[in-house]
């Protein structure tokens, strides 16, 4: 269900993302009526259960699920089980979530790495009719253009976003925003935003007729550990509450956040060896990506102005970025 | 009480009320409805225009567009469609009713009841402004919110005013909009823009592929073009080939045109049981699709309607996915045309109607026959699929070599093409078969299919199919 083969440290940028969903539900439990240690964590672990690992560290809450369908990813999820509060289910997400009833304050994390985006769309409308005000849901869904169809698969080259769109079209029926999507967005960094678009349809769709409740999206990042993936993170939330909330959280000034539905934020973490890193890292928060260079006189691509727009994209998560390292036992 | 002895004369007053009028036009057409008649009216501006022209058959729309403007607090229409002319605008065009008149009589229009454009403008808000631009005239109509409660004001007044484009054509604009259209056009929570796109593309979607544009709020509505496969037409002269089943009519100042056939390959047994329990959804593009005069006024029925589970034909069913149909009805006289009073869709009691469905159901018949005989053997289906390109359907009707029309019951108006379908091997020839089915890990299968066919991502029956064929070479040899 989660990355079943790829280790973690080999995936530094889903990383970046797992430490910015922490930041942002810390920031959620400032809100006055949010106690998350009180919340229900439901996740696809994968074996290591990573997130659940962090999640409980930071805020302790106790009562968490994670569902997994392949019989040896849960074989090795309960061998590895960090603590001893994760009830592991062994059921398709499909399947659990026809079955799921709402009964606590629910943080659910929806992290697909299959190729099914209707069946993924139609679980994220079912879960979020399904939840309650301040109920927070993160959806992770592959965002990569030539699952759709390969460049030299369209019948001819100009046509491959045409190709493209037809067949996205067609895969999403009714979950199509034609109003939105268009065929420049058929491109491997437009497609991200296409498919936000697609969730913010599904999302309008679930909430449609109930004008006092909404999905509020926070935050949205795209990354590429190997495929294009993208994640949104929302809150269902009372129409009248959403000002307060975003005020008081201090959502509305985070500089990872996304309110409105904008452009996914790219996560692209540079190779830098620890050296580097713990110079650059000397150097923040007060200086920029140009003196930052400028400084070092390195080039961490192929170009200056390449290198200059990769350490911005470094000075946005630095905070949020893991160092790995190797560790003998 | 009535005096008796009061000499003026006795009467009721029987003169309707704008009140009702509006309350009735608007009351039964969903607000997308509405649009579309204003989206309807376009394409017959181009049809007047295009009369006395040279007509480009494959794309004869293409310099024509119509593009929606739409927020919480406005609605316009602006095209280049020829603009509305005098005449009819005297005539009909702002009465509530079209009288009986030649007008249009010689075109391949489809309004046919002078409704749409006041039913769609009161249906939206109060206030609005109607431009026009011909060739001839330049006016402006505008419609006030207290005009509408008037019972005793009927006329509408126009200015003739200076031309303001280059291009001839109409611009609606509507202010003051009702609280439920505002709701519905405020952009942040409604998914009624994308709702809108989807059946914008859905009813024009032929009108589009022959070069009308549609832009709602800057963004061009695409459409998916309407194939079925084809072997080509060499094939066609062969035993047996994989073609739709074609039909065509002419009489009385109606054209019909008919196929139906296979869009993809038959669906495979997983296919199917998926389908079935809700995990996939491909059923969207089978089905029926009816087109009157170019606007497509039925998308993929898969209902009685359309002869599905009627006199012999099995009712729809996932199994029958990969079937598909188009019946093409053009008419200069609209009311010859099996549609509703909405346009969005078929008088199913209309004589045309009624005729064309027998041939619907035997194309049907056909097709659905042929599912089931190869439904056990879909992987050796979907080689012969292989071999198919997609096509519109027009395009084999203009190919298609006149000896294999055969005429229907000797009349020379209407003729027929039924394709020799192939039929599995086991089924044709006299080596009895048997069928294997057994049950594996799903993570076994996919180890299997990765090792047999790499990137390609097959069905299980395919995977069974190959492990077979592989060994049993291997046992041949």
């Amino acid at each position: 269900m989660s990355g079943k083969n790829i280790p973690y440290q080999l995936r530094p940028n889903k990383a970046v993302d797992r430490y910015a969903f922490i930041e942002l539900l810390a920031k959620i439990d400032n809100f006055p009526s949010i106690l998350i240690s009180k919340y229900q964590y439901i996740g696809f672990g994968g074996y290591s259960l990573e997130d659940f690992k962090y999640i409980h560290a930071r805020f302790n809450i106790r009562d968490m699920i994670s569902i997994e369908k392949d019989e040896e990813v849960y074989k090795r999820q309960q061998f590895n089980q960090p603590h001893n509060c994760i009830d592991c289910h062994k059921k398709s997400s499909d399947e659990f979530i026809r079955e799921f009833e709402r009964k606590l304050q629910t943080i659910i994390w929806l992290d697909y790495t299959g190729k099914e985006l209707k069946s993924q769309m139609e679980e994220f409308q079912v879960i979020i009719s399904k939840l309650e005000p301040f109920d927070i849901i993160k959806l992770t869904v592959r965002s990569h253009a030539p699952d759709l169809l390969k460049e030299d698969e369209a019948s001819e080259r100009s046509k491959l976003h045409e190709e493209r769109m037809n067949l996205l079209k067609e895969k999403l029926g009714n979950y199509f925003p034609g109003a939105e999507v268009t065929e420049n967005m058929m491109t491997n960094p437009g497609f991200p935003y296409a498919i936000l678009l697609v969730i913010k349809n599904v999302a309008d769709q679930a909430m449609e007729g109930q004008s006092d409740i909404c999905f509020q999206p926070l935050s949205t990042f795209t990354y590429h550990d190997g495929d294009n993936m993208l994640t949104v993170t929302g809150i269902i939330l009372k129409s009248t509450q959403i000002c307060d909330f975003l005020k008081q959280t201090d959502i509305e000034t985070w500089e990872l956040s996304n309110t409105k539905w904008g452009k996914p934020r790219q996560i692209d973490i540079p190779n830098f060896t620890i050296k580097e890193r713990l110079h650059i890292d000397s150097l923040l928060p007060n200086k920029t990506a140009t003196e930052i260079q400028e400084e070092l006189d390195l080039l961490f691509d192929e170009t200056k102005n390449k290198t200059i727009a990769m350490l911005e994209n470094y000075i946005l998560f630095y905070r949020q970025s893991p160092y790995f390292s190797k560790i003998i036992f | 009480m009535i005096d008796i002895h009061d000499d003026r004369p006795h009467e009721f007053n029987a003169s309707p009320t704008k009140k009702f009028f509006v309350a009735m036009l608007t009351r039964d057409i969903e607000l997308e409805d509405a649009i579309l008649d204003l989206l309807d009216n376009c394409i017959d501006g181009i049809q007047r225009t295009l009369k006395n022209s040279v007509e480009d058959s494959e794309k004869p729309y293409k310099n024509y567009w119509a593009k929606l403007t739409i927020d919480p607090e406005s609605f316009s229409i602006e095209d280049n469609c020829g603009g509305i002319p005098k005449d009819i605008a005297e005539d009909y065009a702002f009465r509530m009713g079209r009288p009986d008149s030649d007008i249009d009589r010689d075109i391949y229009t489809i309004g046919s009841y002078g409704i749409g454009m006041k039913r769609a403008i009161f249906k939206i808000g109060q206030s609005s402004e109607v431009i026009s631009q011909t060739d001839n005239d330049c006016f402006k109509v505008t419609i006030h919110p207290n005009w509408l409660t008037d019972d005793n004001d009927w006329k509408l007044p126009f200015e003739i005013i200076e031309p303001s484009g280059t291009e001839n054509g109409t611009l609606i604009k509507v202010g003051n909009l009702h609280n439920h259209i505002k709701r519905a056009f405020s952009r942040e929570t409604s998914p009624w823009y994308n709702s809108l796109v989807n059946k914008i593309s859905h009813h024009y979607s032929y009108i589009l592929h022959k070069g009308f544009k549609i832009f709602v709020n800057g963004i061009k509505v695409t459409s998916q073009p309407f194939n079925l496969l084809w072997e080509g037409k060499d094939k066609m002269k062969e035993d047996t080939t994989i073609a739709p089943y074609l039909y065509k009519y002419e009489e009385d100042g109606v054209d019909v045109k008919l196929a139906i056939g296979f869009y993809r390959n038959i669906a495979s047994q997983t296919e199917v049981n998926e389908e079935i329990q809700g995990n996939r959804n491909t059923s969207e593009k089978a089905g029926w699709t009816i087109i009157c005069n170019d606007r497509v006024v039925l998308y993929c029925d898969k209902t009685r309607l359309t002869g599905w589970g009627d006199a012999r034909v099995p009712s729809y069913h996932p199994q029958f996915i990969a079937i598909a149909g188009i019946v093409y009805f053009r008419s200069k006289d609209t009311n010859k045309l099996p549609i509703t009073t909405t346009k969005r869709g078929i008088d199913a009691a209309s004589d045309i109607y009624l005729k064309i469905k027998n041939y619907m159901r035997e194309g049907l018949q056909k097709f659905t026959s042929h599912t089931n005989k190869w439904k056990e053997y879909s992987a050796e289906e979907k080689k012969i699929s292989a071999k198919t390109i997609p096509i519109d359907p027009i395009e084999i009707f203009e190919n298609i070599p006149d000896e294999l029309w055969k005429s229907v019951r000797g009349k020379s108006n209407e003729k027929k093409y039924i394709p020799n379908l192939p039929i599995p091997k086991a089924k044709s020839s006299k080596i009895k078969t048997k069928n294997i089915k057994f049950t594996r890990p799903d993570t076994e299968i996919q180890i299997v299919a990765h090792y047999l066919f790499e990137d390609y991502e097959p069905e299980a029956s395919e995977v069974g199919n190959e492990c077979f064929e592989k060994v049993l070479k291997e046992a041949n040899q």
